[in-house]
């Protein structure tokens, strides 16, 4: 039985990466999976503050944790991982993916990898996203798109690299979230999977208690989550599909 | 095909002599050409430890090896021996060459020499470019200069390395890069070609569980090297076809 590698990555910051790798390994806690999760971000931590029992943090500046990491990837699992890709690992990270071989090696193992990417405003978002899709083909590559961060000037958009990038077959959009609730979800306190799986007043004592939050915050925020998560279940579902049919990507 | 021996040698110790042999067996292996290699670190033979099908220790400085080494190379049917001369024994041995005629027979087109001087960041290793480059008569001399130890070659004085490469005309020059010292303790542990740690193999050709990483820093830099191989038609200069 196959399983997922999907590893979240974009070039700059604060393009709500950790949030989107987070609702990765939800969405998995949700259907009943234990994820492997980890966190690239030595210095940040923000993902391994969101699941402290369960994330493995990796710095990628050591020899030593690349093992931890790659060796992980690759080995047959029954389970999700989910991996962050910390911005200021992002060519690091792809450049030891590539040259140790790890698409090949985890197909082997019956592991599909799925790159998820995030690009900015920024033209070189576009040119690296397209680069990375078109390099690693023998990953499955989803383009997520931030309405948060908004669509790129003009002269951006008139781009090959963004008109390719757009085209992309398999898209993940993340809508707006109200931004008056916007630092809820960030409190990395609060597990997402369990906002959606049990009243929040319920929760046990000395844990984040949302129960002051308004039906409104609620509703809007659960809103939000049921349609994230829809669409990262739908996208695993092609994903799989794709998987067992052996699919190539087109040049 | 005509015989060809390539010595693997600097009279400077611990400049990587036996890990740049490595990599040339396993570089010869990869294009399906046979080798035989002579390890002359007698009695101990650090280069059969990793390839012991087709090495033999031998004493350089006992009349016996060498006739072991040179007075087979006609009659062996595997063309190609590749010896690895242990720190302080290379200007010796190619003397001892000389003096049995082996230059002799390069001359006379019996024989293909290629010398491969593996160079250290020292002046020293400089030094020895005008002693030993004269046996090679200008041709398949290669300064090979590794760069295993993360030395930065000469950079303390750029115009003193550039004068002595002016003197060794044809000198040709491969850089070997720098293997992460992690994966390069890992191979020495296993105590496999560097290619066959890459390819996560036992020795008897068996799956292994090597760390993918590892192997990965190892395959990228056995294929840099490769790449250097190519670059100067090491096959074509070991084989005739570089004779035209």
């Amino acid at each position: 039985m196959k399983s997922y590698t999907y590893i979240i990555a974009s070039l700059h910051g604060r393009t709500g990466k950790t949030l989107l790798a987070r609702l990765f390994a939800d969405q998995a806690i949700l259907s009943g999976q234990h994820p492997e999760i980890f966190d690239t971000d030595a210095a940040e931590r923000k993902l391994a503050a969101c699941f402290p029992t369960s994330a493995v943090v990796i710095d990628l500046d050591r020899v030593i944790d690349q093992m931890k990491l790659f060796d992980t990837l690759t080995a047959p699992a029954a389970v999700p991982r989910v991996v962050d890709v910390t911005h200021r690992g992002f060519r690091k990270f792809f450049k030891l993916m590539q040259e140790i071989g790890y698409a090949a090696e985890a197909h082997a193992r019956e592991i599909e990898p799925v790159i998820v990417y995030i690009p900015d405003r920024e033209a070189e978002s576009y040119e690296q996203g397209r680069l990375l899709r078109d390099h690693f083909r023998d990953c499955h590559f989803i383009v997520a798109e931030n309405a948060l961060i908004g669509k790129p000037d003009r002269q951006v958009q008139q781009s090959d690299h963004y008109k390719s990038l757009m085209a992309h077959d398999l898209n993940l959009y993340m809508p707006l979230l109200d931004p008056m609730f916007a630092g809820v979800i960030d409190d990395p306190k609060l597990s997402l999977s369990e906002f959606m799986s049990e009243m929040p007043a319920e929760r046990r004592l000395g844990e984040l208690s949302l129960a002051y939050l308004s039906l409104e915050a609620r509703a809007s925020i659960g809103g939000w989550l049921k349609e994230m998560f829809g669409e990262i279940r739908r996208l695993g579902e092609v994903v799989k599909l794709r998987a067992d049919l052996s699919f190539k990507r087109p040049l | 095909m005509k015989p060809a021996v390539l010595i693997v040698g600097a009279d400077k110790g611990g400049v990587g002599k036996t890990t740049i042999t490595r990599t040339v067996l396993d570089y010869l292996a990869s294009k399906n050409t046979l080798a035989r290699a002579f390890d002359s670190e007698f009695p101990r033979g650090t280069l059969k430890r990793f390839h012991p099908d087709v090495t033999e220790v031998v004493d350089v400085t006992s009349a016996h090896d060498q006739m072991k080494m040179l007075d087979t190379l006609t009659t062996s049917e595997i063309k190609i021996s590749v010896i690895d001369i242990r720190a302080g024994l290379l200007s010796s041995t190619l003397k001892a060459f000389t003096d049995v005629g082996f230059f002799d027979a390069v001359r006379n087109g019996e024989f293909n020499f290629l010398l491969f001087h593996i160079l250290g960041p020292s002046i020293s290793s400089l030094d020895e470019i005008n002693e030993v480059m004269p046996y090679t008569s200008g041709r398949n001399y290669f300064a090979v200069k590794n760069f295993i130890n993360e030395t930065s070659f000469f950079e303390w004085d750029p115009a003193i390395y550039d004068s002595y490469f002016r003197q060794a005309k044809g000198a040709i020059e491969i850089n070997i890069p720098k293997l992460n010292e992690m994966a390069f303790e890992q191979v020495e542990l296993s105590g496999l070609p560097f290619s066959t740690f890459s390819k996560n193999k036992s020795a008897q050709g068996q799956n292994a569980n090597y760390s993918l990483v590892l192997r990965g820093y190892v395959r990228t830099w056995l294929n840099q090297i490769y790449g250097e191989y190519d670059r100067v038609g090491l096959i074509d200069r070991l084989t005739d076809r570089a004779q035209g």
